[in-house]
């Protein structure tokens, strides 16, 4: 058992760090990253331009950046390699499609 | 008389004219008579012709049939004609699309958000009948709604809502609601129940909040619920709002994962005690 608490561990560690998100906010403009290992393409999509797609810029091994215009509430996800993708994110709402956005909220 | 009702349809006319132009040179290669026949009825109801005519034009680049994409239509004519926003519905259709849903369901999932400000802005004509006001409320009661709060739970703290405000001047009790529904879906969208952000409401309201303490309640939640699990901060603060206490002095220092909130001092967040307890929303 006690061979088998560590790798466990471990295991929950890695599994953590295998999808991350988080933003930082700087001159109106949200940058928002997004960690994804082993990701080809990651697409943003956001309720400001009617969920036109945007190629995310890839900062380095595992992860993509988008900038975004932060004066407005918006709803976001990504497309990764032509798979909608929801990170980790801290607002969320329902789809309607069975699955959910990511909301950003200026100040939040 | 005579010459003014002439002018005004001759305003008519060419305004109609134009629209017919504007569609037609966009959709006529792609879309039947039919269809450019309710992109101009959405256009003449107050549809921006951009928004319109892009949509349509999108629907079918992506393989719509012409029967679906009259639906679409046929949803947001009725929106618009219910005196309901249509920019959450287009929004809807071009979401589906980025995410690849079927039509079907593209066309359900707006139907949806129609059928959900529909609710929204019939429970906000309870509080108040200025265009503007019920913009504003139903539009929180729906996004409140769409981060997972039930028409029920909505119910719930609307009565509460009628019962807290009805000495009120109008200005206070819109107020009110308006800064009540934003608090609840505030805590929705931190992924709060629907039970229990009804609870911290419904709490507020029986102990007098006014609408700057219940703005100011939002604020704490947004905060606090930076550090700590926004379940444990709604079960926080529903217990300190019963005990009179302020939420803001609430501290979560030693209860970040598990548990519920530490001591609070001061009542400045409550104006006064009731006593009992709140209601238990249900799911729908």
């Amino acid at each position: 058992m006690k061979r088998i608490v560590p790798g466990v561990v471990i295991l929950l560690a890695l599994v953590a760090g295998c999808a991350g998100h988080y933003q930082k906010v700087k001159d109106g403009v949200v940058y928002l990253y997004v960690t994804k290992p082993g990701a080809q393409d990651i697409y943003f999509a956001s309720s400001i331009d009617g969920y036109e797609l945007h190629k995310a810029k890839k900062i380095d091994e595992n992860t993509w950046e988008v900038a975004v215009p932060a004066y407005a509430e918006f709803r976001y996800f990504y497309i990764a390699d032509g798979v909608v993708y929801l990170p980790p994110c801290r607002l969320r709402e329902r789809d309607d499609f069975g699955s959910e956005n990511c909301i950003f909220i200026p100040g939040v | 008389m005579k010459k003014i009702c002439f002018a005004g349809f001759a305003v008519l006319f060419c305004a109609s004219v134009a629209f017919g132009d504007e569609v037609d040179k966009a959709l006529s290669n792609i879309a039947t008579e039919q269809l450019r026949a309710s992109t101009r009825q959405m256009i003449r109801l107050g549809v921006k012709s951009d928004d319109a005519i892009g949509m349509t034009r999108v629907m079918l680049e992506n393989r719509f049939r012409q029967e679906n994409a009259l639906r679409a239509h046929e949803t947001i004519i009725r929106a618009k004609e219910e005196g309901l926003p249509v920019e959450p519905i287009m929004n809807k259709a071009h979401e589906g699309i980025a995410k690849r849903v079927k039509e079907e369901n593209i066309i359900q999932a707006m139907e949806t958000v129609r059928s959900r400000y529909a609710f929204a802005y019939e429970k906000a004509r309870e509080v108040t009948q200025d265009q503007a006001q019920i913009r504003r409320i139903g539009n929180h009661i729906a996004e409140g709604v769409t981060a997972g709060m039930t028409d029920s739970d909505i119910h719930r703290i609307m009565h509460q809502l009628k019962f807290r405000s009805r000495q009120m001047m109008s200005a206070q009790r819109i107020g009110l609601a308006t800064e009540t529904f934003r608090a609840v879906r505030e805590m929705a969208r931190f992924g709060v129940s629907s039970e229990l952000a009804t609870e911290v409401a419904y709490e507020a309201l029986r102990h007098q909040y006014s609408s700057d303490q219940m703005a100011r309640m939002r604020q704490a939640f947004i905060s606090h619920s930076r550090n700590t699990s926004p379940h444990i901060v709604a079960e926080g603060y529903s217990g300190a709002i019963q005990r009179g206490q302020n939420v803001k002095t609430l501290d979560f220092s030693s209860r970040r994962g598990v548990g519920k909130a530490g001591g609070a001092a001061g009542a400045a967040g409550s104006a006064g005690r009731t006593g009992g307890g709140g209601p238990r929303g249900g799911k729908r």
